[in-house]
């Protein structure tokens, strides 16, 4: 009923911003909206999070949808939990943001108006139990997301990113219409509860069923390779938008995911494994590409792809525990990759919040011009720096938590047979680089950007980013230093959503079993305790060590003219790890060298094109091509090209008539 | 926790108190004995790190809090690390399941702000430093898991401590072994900047990684800073010790501490030839001798598998 109410008011925010006068009288409305209906839905969920049967109800509608089931479970809770605050976070965050435009003659309720549409999307998506229901929402947060980010859409450029996004995601829709059409023709039901018993019978439709819905969702959570659109539309979208999209919008696909594992009963071996690959090709091939950026928001959007993979990773081992009957693996999989989301969502948001401040501040996020930002934007430095350290999970933050849960089931002894854990092993090293490079990553992004001198005087900042910008980001650094203070309590939110998972596969959910990360967290909270304790300890005696100091110049090795330009930029600093990667990474080098006695001016400019999206756009180049040529030759033979033609007219409605007699 | 652990946990912390001098100068010691001089004492650094103590640091203007915060953190770390490391023979004092994973990451929090102390002074040298570290740290990261992942798989053990004192001594053992000190080794050279990655003896700023990271930590940031990277040498050698250890802790332990302590001295005497009679590889090819360590964690990797597969 809350549910309801929630939407009823969201719609109508929408509508007031729309038609009230004034932008910001416009955001404050749909931000109020957003912030009833997000109060609402949190105490009509919250209770399912903790324990408190799903909410169920059933809402009468016209053929051809027939009656929509709702039913919130604690999988969908968590889900509705997170997505709808951090939404209003976000429009908050636009307040600021958009700033510029309130005075201007631009009407921005139709931005906050999406705003709110994508809070109702999660409702709908995230409670609706009829396949129908389930794709309109989908649809809904697409064309949402669409819109949002073609907010400059006088630059061609994020046109081009919008339609791009637009028809990758719509791709990613058909491909779930087609395993809704499979399942819904075998079962004769839109209710996903039918698709559920189709999902449970061993049969080969299943198998192309789960290939199919894979598909779709990964490439709604941007996984390895179906990530093309993403670097783009998180570079060209407002900042806001592209840290909803990363963090909470496609977090959707990871949804669905887990919501149709519980519906196939004894997944076979080869899901997880196949899950588990396509996972960690996308960590790999994600951190790989976030190492060489020059875009902080496309470095960003590179790194969503690498989390989703580690989030993936998780669930390919709740697929494999429940495959090899090994409740414990479900457990720490699951807990894992849930717990994963979260930290994704409250980190990546505040790092694209934090780029977005920037951006704000200098008109630019272009590794190569910043720097020194430390000076004039010191809250903003905070919260790059811990979203940072968070984000290649480095302890004692949240990152960690749960990288090292999924850490502890890829290293457990609960795979079958010691091959099996020969292979999660490897998964576990290539996990380690990941890590690593993401810290190299994140390291330079913070360290060019921040640290130094300021390296094209045009791109200076002068001052701090807009009040609600900082409450959006203050909020988000609580989160994750809450996540990470409170390890064993975030943990706990897990509990119910993998509880209901072992149900429903039928296996018990023991307190005991569902402690089982916990326990195996403890002592890492006494790391914790002892790594702080240490800094503080060693911090004062180096106040003590260093009462006095001068100043001067940073020592130059001997040159003494040196200039800001002359600082290591971003491409120097991820040129030898590039060089080494150079079969998987593209670089697009221009460089004009000074030649002869007297030089002119030389130049040098390095960009990591994506190398997916380059073979794409070659394939289709000369697939292009190869019709056209063939298209050419037409006239030259007509008679032959012509009879061709009729016979597979012939052969076809041959075959239609065929059809319609059977 | 009972006495005996308690008294060698205490024992470990003194021993990373003062083991990291004593290591750096018997390196040295070796070297110069190689190269036909009689050198300086064992205890020179610590010398040296009384006189930097005494002075008072110059900090370049562009510098922030993080400059600051960059010796700290290497230092807090480094502690936290070689407490996590079964280092006397015996279980670390803060030993759990999958500890080796939170040692892994805690070591690379230090280097994180290690980096971000020597991007903090806006020099070019020091970027390149940092950028170099990162590099060669992704590196030699899955080949220390591959290397650790292979032992858990053998041992059916999860804390650091019961991988490293693996006491099987077959043929099939001692080969598996022999790959983890390979990686070890290299991890070693690598995480403590030493010949043939790093050389902490060169003059030329161009030829640095660990060195020109520090350029411009002066009096006892500078202590701090040099302490902490003997104390990652220690912190390597001691697993290094840890795997050759003959000596079970369960039953002998401090017999057991004894010999690692004398193993890991002799890590220092092998580093030391090793610096004496190696040159160091290019900058360029540095990738590919980390590799020799991929290649070793995953060939024992695949040995445990095999093995294990053949007999059920």
């Amino acid at each position: 009923m809350l549910l309801f109410i929630a939407t009823i008011t969201l719609l109508v925010g929408a509508f007031l911003a729309l038609i009230a006068r004034g932008n910001p009288l416009r955001a404050w409305l749909a931000i109020a909206s957003q912030a009833v209906a997000a109060t609402l839905v949190l105490i009509a969920t919250l209770p399912v999070l903790f324990g408190a049967p799903p909410l169920q109800a059933l809402l009468p509608w016209p053929p051809p949808l027939g009656d929509v089931r709702l039913q919130i479970e604690a999988l969908d809770a968590f889900f509705l939990c997170f997505s709808l605050p951090m939404t209003l976070l976000g429009s908050i965050y636009a307040l600021g943001y958009l700033e510029p435009y309130m005075k201007t003659k631009r009407h921005i309720g139709a931005h906050f108006g999406l705003l709110n549409l994508t809070s109702l999307a999660f409702i709908i998506i995230y409670t609706v139990e009829n396949s129908f229901a389930f794709l309109l929402g989908w649809e809904l947060a697409a064309l949402a997301a669409w819109l949002l980010v073609i907010w400059d859409h006088e630059n061609q450029k994020i046109r081009f990113a919008g339609f791009n996004y637009l028809v990758s995601t719509h791709m990613g829709f058909l491909l779930l219409v087609a395993a809704f059409i499979i399942s819904g023709n075998q079962m004769h039901s839109t209710d996903l509860s039918a698709i559920g018993a189709f999902m449970r019978e061993d049969s080969f439709l299943r198998d192309v069923t789960f290939i199919v819905l894979m598909t779709s969702f990964g490439l709604k959570s941007a996984f390895f390779p179906f990530h093309t659109w993403l670097p783009r539309a998180h570079s060209a979208a407002p900042a806001h938008v592209s840290a909803l999209m990363s963090g909470v919008i496609h977090k959707a696909g990871i949804f669905g995911m887990i919501k149709f594992t519980a519906m196939i009963g004894e997944p076979p071996a080869w899901m997880g494994w196949y899950v588990i690959t396509f996972s960690i090709l996308s960590a790999v091939m994600g951190v790989l590409y976030t190492a060489s950026q020059r875009d902080i928001k496309r470095m960003l959007g590179y790194s969503s792809t690498e989390n989703v993979g580690i989030a993936g990773i998780g669930i390919g081992l709740g697929y494999l525990g429940l495959t090899w009957h090994q409740p414990a693996l479900v457990v720490i999989g699951f807990t894992g990759a849930i717990l994963h989301v979260l930290n994704h969502a409250l980190f990546k948001c505040l790092l694209f919040y934090a780029a977005g401040a920037v951006y704000r501040a200098t008109h630019t996020i272009d590794l190569e011009r910043l720097g020194g930002l430390r000076r004039a934007m010191p809250q903003t430095t905070l919260f790059f720096l811990v979203g940072s350290l968070a984000i290649s999970a480095l302890p004692p933050l949240n990152g960690f938590i749960s990288e090292f849960i999924i850490y502890s089931g890829l290293l457990s002894d609960l795979a079958p047979t010691s091959l099996d854990r020969g292979v999660l092993i490897l998964v576990v090293a290539l996990l380690a680089f990941v890590g690593a490079v993401s810290a190299l990553a994140v390291t330079r992004a913070f360290g060019v950007a921040f640290l130094g001198v300021p390296r094209d005087p045009k791109c200076e900042a002068h001052g701090e980013a807009a009040l609600p910008m900082r409450i959006t980001m203050w909020v988000h650094l609580i989160g994750v230093l809450a996540v990470a203070a409170l390890p064993l309590a975030s943990i706990a939110l897990t509990q119910a959503p993998v509880a209901d998972m072992l149900r429903a596969h039928g296996l018990t959910a023991t307190a005991a079993l569902l402690a089982a990360p916990i326990q195996s967290f403890a002592p890492l909270a006494w790391v914790f305790a002892v790594l702080l304790v240490t800094l503080v300890l060693v911090a004062l005696l180096r106040r003590a060590l260093t009462r006095r100091h001068t100043e001067h110049v940073t020592w130059g090795c001997g040159y003494t003219a040196a200039t800001p330009r002359m600082q290591y930029t971003g491409s120097s600093f991820a040129s030898q790890f590039g060089n080494t990667f150079e079969g998987v990474l593209v670089f697009l080098r221009r460089f004009k060298l000074p030649k002869g006695p007297f030089p002119e001016r030389g130049s040098i400019s390095t960009h990591c094109v994506d190398g997916v999206e380059n073979r794409m756009f070659q394939v289709l180049g000369t697939a292009t091509d190869t019709v056209t040529r063939a298209a050419e030759r037409l006239p030259e033979d007509t008679p032959m090209s012509f009879a061709a033609g009729f016979v597979t007219l012939v052969v076809m409605v041959a075959f239609l008539l065929a059809g319609g007699s059977l | 926790m009972n006495p005996t652990q308690f008294a060698l946990a205490a024992a470990q912390l003194l021993a990373l108190l003062v083991l990291p001098n004593v290591m750096l100068g018997l390196i040295n010691r070796v070297k110069s004995i190689w190269a036909g001089r009689r050198g300086p004492r064992v205890l020179q650094p610590l010398a040296d790190m009384r006189r930097l103590l005494r002075k008072q640091p110059v900090y370049s203007k562009v510098t922030t809090e993080l400059f600051r915060l960059g010796p700290v953190v290497a230092l807090a770390t480094g502690l936290v690390a070689g407490m996590l490391t079964p280092m006397l023979g015996a279980a670390s004092p803060l030993a759990f399941d999958y500890d080796f994973i939170a040692f892994a990451y805690v070591l690379g929090l230090g280097r994180v702000f290690l980096m971000l102390a020597a991007l903090d002074t806006g020099s070019a040298f020091e970027g390149m430093g940092a950028a170099r570290e990162a590099t060669y740290g992704a590196l030699i990261e899955p080949a220390l898991l591959l290397a650790l992942g292979a032992l858990v798989l053998a041992t059916g053990d999860a804390t650091f401590a019961g991988l490293l004192s693996w006491s099987d001594l077959g043929p099939f053992a001692l080969g598996v072994k022999a790959l983890c000190f390979v990686v070890l080794l290299i991890l070693l050279q690598v995480e403590a900047a030493r010949i043939p990655v790093d050389d902490p003896n060169t003059h030329l700023e161009l030829t640095m990684i660990h060195e020109v990271m520090i350029l411009d930590h002066s009096g006892p940031d500078l202590a701090i800073l040099q302490y902490a990277a003997g104390l990652k040498l220690t912190v390597c050698a001691a697993l290094i010790a840890g795997l050759l250890n003959p000596i079970s802790w369960l039953t002998q332990p401090w017999l057991a501490a004894g010999v690692a302590l004398g193993l890991m001295l002799a890590v220092a005497v092998l580093v030391g030839c090793i610096e004496s009679l190696i040159a160091r590889v290019r900058m360029k090819a540095i990738p590919r001798y980390t590799a020799i360590a991929m290649i070793a964690g995953a060939l024992a990797l695949l040995l445990v598998v095999l093995r294990s597969k053949g007999s059920p």
